[in-house]
């Protein structure tokens, strides 16, 4: 599935050509663009087409912040109705998805806070076990495992670590694209993932001693 | 713990450092955290990041989430709830009639600031707030907030002396409302003495209002 404005975000695009990507690219910003003017001027329902073009980025990344499904459909939610309330104030000469993504990352980092506090996370990340009766069992159990260790151990760095991190190993994000984002420059972006790399492999080496690492 | 993990070492120490991994790094630490179980505890965890770093997926979330088929439906529906309002011969009773029961006018002039005429605490009950803004030198100015969508131009201020601002919307009372000033229809502003400012999420300010 292609999405407007994905190659902005991801290291890798889609199957598309490069000058079929530009062209649907286009086309899907002219859409927006008409849609956002028919909101605008007061026909709601016209908010659709946003919804449903850019649903299953905003869940994924609130699934990359949150780590809980339930939590992270909730969190979209609120982006959208969020993005709904401030369109007038979208700037027209910008492409959408950074816009919504600045939304969505303002609101992450407060419902994430809110989750946190209410004690009711679940840190598993859902494990997508390979189709087919191939798999080691014992190597699944241990990515599962692994993928487990890896969330609690970014979900310990510092906020400002945790989100770049989060950005670019969960959402597959270029550094240039965080530093929009979050409104900081790129070499701040590689800093702060150095630092959180680092933490990170100290956090997990720390907790495989304690289980009985040789 | 042979040479072999010792290179693992290395290999992890040259990724954490930021030096980008090539394919072969990667599959060395792979293949060899599958036959190790030192190398496996200890970096087993790491190596969805570090195949991000060689250039491939990390695969730590399905690159296109699917959410659930009424999505769209319900965001749909709630922004259909999303309240609106606007002056009515209604509000202005309403307002009549909270007054006497408020116990107080307060008449304040602020300058920069708002000001709640009949403060009335009970939630849903409308209060008339008068809202201020001190600028000489613009040519408009109004007033937008999560209360009307954030629709400039629906709330027009009336210039007044010494080049201050002033309109009296009535809200109502139990809500917490976000709102700006926006001048000559381009330049946003918050409330200057506002109670308190949030992030508005595009690099600026709203200003906050605890009724």
């Amino acid at each position: 599935m292609k999405t407007c404005g994905l190659s902005f975000f991801q290291a890798r695009g889609g199957t598309l050509t490069p000058v079929e990507e530009i062209r649907a690219g286009e086309s899907e910003r002219a859409d927006e663009l008409a849609a956002i003017g028919e909101v605008l001027r007061g026909n709601r329902d016209a908010f659709r087409l946003i919804v449903d073009r850019y649903k299953g980025l905003v869940v994924r990344l609130a699934l990359s912040f949150l780590g809980n499904r339930e939590e992270a459909e909730e969190a979209a939610q609120e982006i959208f109705l969020r993005a709904y309330r401030s369109l007038h104030r979208f700037s027209l000469d910008r492409k959408l998805l950074p816009w919504l993504y600045s939304i969505a990352v303002n609101h992450l980092r407060s419902a994430y806070g809110r989750m946190k506090r209410r004690e009711e996370r679940v840190t598993a990340v859902e494990v997508e076990l390979a189709a087919g009766g191939e798999a080691d069992p014992q190597r699944v159990v241990m990515e599962e495992y692994d993928r487990d260790a890896l969330r609690r151990a970014v979900d310990s760095l510092p906020p400002t670590l945790r989100e770049v991190v989060v950005l670019y190993y969960y959402e597959e994000m270029k550094v240039e694209a965080i530093g929009a984002v979050l409104n900081i420059g790129v070499e701040n972006v590689k800093s702060r993932l150095f630092r959180g790399r680092q933490k990170l492999r100290e956090s997990l080496q720390r907790n495989a001693t304690k289980e009985g690492l040789p | 713990m042979n040479d072999t993990c010792q290179r693992v070492d290395a290999a992890i120490s040259e990724w954490e450092q930021g030096h980008v991994s090539d394919a072969q790094s990667l599959f060395f630490i792979i293949n060899h955290s599958r036959a190790c179980e030192r190398c496996a505890r200890a970096y087993g965890a790491l190596i969805p990041l570090i195949r991000r770093d060689a250039g491939e997926r990390s695969g730590l979330v399905p690159f296109e989430e699917s959410p659930s088929s009424s999505f769209t439906d319900s965001v749909m529906r709630r922004a259909t709830r999303v309240k609106v309002h606007h002056f009515s011969g209604r509000t202005m009773q309403t307002v009549r009639w909270a007054l006497p029961l408020a116990g107080c006018v307060a008449l304040l002039l602020g300058i920069g600031g708002l000001v709640l005429q009949g403060r009335m605490r009970s939630a849903g009950a409308q209060v008339m707030v008068r809202f201020t803004l001190e600028a000489p030198l613009a040519s408009r100015v109004s007033l937008a907030g999560d209360w009307n969508g954030w629709r400039p131009g629906e709330l027009n201020l009336k210039a007044g002396q010494h080049g201050v601002w002033e309109i009296i919307v009535p809200l109502r009372a139990g809500e917490i409302y976000t709102y700006d000033f926006l001048i000559d229809g381009q330049r946003w502003v918050p409330d200057p003495h506002s109670e308190s400012q949030i992030d508005d999420g595009f690099g600026g300010l709203s200003s906050v209002l605890r009724l």
